[in-house]
């Protein structure tokens, strides 16, 4: 009975979720148009950044002496190196009327002494560096073999090794690990967001709305009233997560996206198995309850959906910075899959990888799950406080 | 079918310190009869009724609705009331049918019943031409008819009504004064909570002065006017305020 009643809440205020105009912005509008606009602008704005500064010659200014002449011929034959004579070299560096400074000083031990001065606060003196010191690698490797030569000796002595390095990561799992940088930290952040407004608005809303009391004085017990919003605000959670993950592959396939250069780079391939996605699902659903929960409890305390997003903000900002992890590189130590939210994220990556590690995903969901069944038994306790409900 | 039993109500203010609202209320009200709850704002009317409604939960003493117990049968009351305040917001997003219909749902009715139900109070209160307009764009006396409605949907043989007419204009509040004596004719035991001495005068088989949380005069109106000497309904209840403070 209990469940049934559970459930006729549920119906009612999924259906009232979706006639709700900022609710549908957050669950639709945003994962399905704001997100990919972002995330393509952002892709095509750093995109045309690197093929302009790809496309720029490098002016380089010499200073110093005395110069070497083979050395500078070398550089003008570099097509995207174009060398300067120029006054006050330094000054027109910091100016950026120059992108480097090649410097002579004078020779000690038989060895060309120079200096290339660059700015790396400026992505086109960055790139003039990598192009300088790759010609002057070229230059140094050509005066040696002509030296060896010299003396009658194999141009192959210089390379007693001949090193060859293979990835042995899969393209899935190189997807995986590219699309991990952002996929756990997106699924964590929709959820977030889709639950949050479905939970303000049925508990704070429906404080500013009046109907509280009548719901109260209903034919329902209160932990029914919480149960059913709670799975509204949890499914409202993982359907804004998986049309902002649908909407995240298609922009990523668009081929524009600023995913996409390193996901290509990778030999993208995202393959997650039916399996995968029912553990990936299973490792978020405790994280998404345990969310709901809390909200639903900040939602009971405010006394309007505004008093409640206002508390909301910090609530968010603990999970950007603790999803914010799968973003770096680093290799997780045991104890972070205790942490809740960021042991479902690192599960994500690891599941994107097509790592299925128990040792990891054990923990994780048991420990939010416990977590996530105490902040229901929290809510529910909010709920039946007077002092709470009935706060002014 | 109430039996109220020195109830009382107990809260702490912003400085942590307590303040009885509602202070040993006692009283009883029948079937078929209706029991006003008369009081100027802040006199513990509104706890009173939210105690009997399981809204609140009683600091001592109980009350008793339809046989079950407020404190130990909160469920079974809340199946035996029909409850409505004047400020009862309802769903804007949704219609007035799927509004009966939710409710209807809560209170474990079946479809069937539900859509009879809803047909029959449609054509009662006159909601045919808007059951299926949302809330949201309805007038203030077609929500209240849609309130009513509501309150009534399951058929309960208990309504507690708080000042259902404050701030309507005259033709809803007739709607509902209608109503309420309809209700009575069928049965219904009525508590009824108002400001208003006439509505209470010429509506209530029994009433109940209520004075910073205590009730200090209870009887018909007859018994009420004849202890007083007579007179008008509004003097006798000023001067059981403890007289006119106006000017003061």
């Amino acid at each position: 009975m209990r469940a049934a009643k559970t459930m006729v809440v549920f119906r009612k205020e999924l259906r009232d979720a979706f006639r709700d105009r900022s609710t549908v912005f957050s669950v639709l509008v945003l994962p399905l148009v704001v997100y990919p606009l972002m995330f393509v602008g952002m892709g095509l704005l750093f995109g045309m950044q690197r093929q302009g500064e790809e496309r720029r010659v490098t002016r380089l200014a010499v200073d110093g002496g005395p110069r070497d002449p083979r050395l500078l011929d070398r550089l003008r034959a570099e097509p995207k190196i174009a060398v300067v004579d120029l006054p006050e070299p330094r000054r027109l560096l910091e100016q950026g009327a120059v992108q480097a400074v090649l410097e002579f000083r004078e020779p000690a031990g038989g060895r060309l002494r120079l200096t290339v001065h660059y700015d790396e606060a400026s992505r086109g003196s960055d790139v003039a560096r990598g192009r300088i010191r790759a010609a002057l690698d070229a230059h140094q490797h050509r005066l040696v073999a002509e030296r060896v030569q010299a003396r009658g000796l194999d141009t192959m002595l210089l390379a007693p090794l001949a090193a060859e390095y293979r990835n042995a990561a899969s393209p899935q799992k190189m997807g995986g690990f590219v699309m991990g940088m952002i996929i756990p930290y997106m699924i964590m952040m929709l959820v977030m967001v889709g639950a949050l407004h479905t939970a303000m608005d049925t508990t704070a809303g429906e404080k500013e709305r009046r109907t509280i009391e009548t719901l109260l004085a209903s034919n329902i017990g209160r932990r029914a009233i919480v149960a059913g919003k709670l799975l509204t605000a949890v499914t409202m959670g993982l359907i804004t997560a998986l049309i902002g993950l649908c909407s995240l592959g298609l922009t990523v396939l668009s081929g524009v996206s600023i995913f996409s250069g390193g996901a290509r780079h990778a030999g993208l391939a995202l393959a997650v198995s039916p399996a995968g996605m029912l553990l990936s699902f299973l490792t978020v659903l405790p994280s998404a309850v345990l969310l709901a929960s809390l909200l639903l409890a900040l939602g009971c305390y405010a006394r309007s959906v505004k008093e409640g997003n206002s508390y909301a903000q910090y609530f968010m900002m603990a999970v950007v910075m603790l999803a914010m992890v799968t973003v770096t590189p680093m290799e997780p130590p045991p104890a972070l899959f205790l942490v809740p939210v960021l042991n479902t994220a690192l599960c994500q990556k690891e599941l994107l990888m097509g790592i299925v590690n128990w040792g990891h995903i054990g923990p994780a969901v048991l420990t939010t799950g416990l977590l996530a069944a105490l902040a229901f038994v929290f809510a529910v306790a909010f709920f039946q406080r007077e002092e709470v409900l009935f706060r002014s | 079918m109430i039996t109220v039993d020195g109830l009382s109500k107990t809260f702490l203010d912003r400085t942590q310190r307590p303040v009885t609202a509602v202070d040993g209320v006692s009283f009883a009200c029948q079937a078929g009869r209706i029991f006003g709850l008369l009081g100027p704002n802040g006199a513990g009317k509104t706890t009173t009724l939210r105690m009997i409604a399981t809204i609140l939960a009683p600091t001592a003493g109980t009350a008793v609705v339809a046989g079950h117990d407020v404190r130990t049968a909160p469920d079974r009351v809340r199946a035996s009331i029909g409850f409505l305040t004047g400020d009862t917001g309802l769903y804007d997003r949704m219609t007035a049918r799927e509004t009966l219909r939710y409710f209807g749902e809560l209170y474990g009715m079946d479809d069937d019943a539900i859509g009879r139900r809803i047909d029959q109070l449609s054509g009662q209160f006159g909601m045919a031409d808007f059951a299926d307009r949302r809330v949201g764009a309805m007038s203030t006396g077609m929500k209240q008819k849609v309130s009513l409605a509501r309150t009534v949907l399951h058929d309960p043989p208990v309504l507690i009504l708080d000042e259902p007419t404050t701030g309507l204009d005259i033709v809803t509040t007739r709607t509902i004064v209608r109503f309420i004596r309809q209700c009575r004719d069928q049965g219904k035991c009525i508590l009824f909570s108002t400001h208003i001495m006439h509505e209470a005068e010429t509506l209530c088989d029994r009433l109940a002065f209520m004075v910073r949380g205590r009730i200090t005069e209870n009887g018909t109106v007859a018994e009420i006017k004849g202890r007083h000497g007579g007179g008008d309904l509004e003097e006798i209840f000023v001067g059981l305020m403890g007289g006119d403070h106006e000017g003061r």
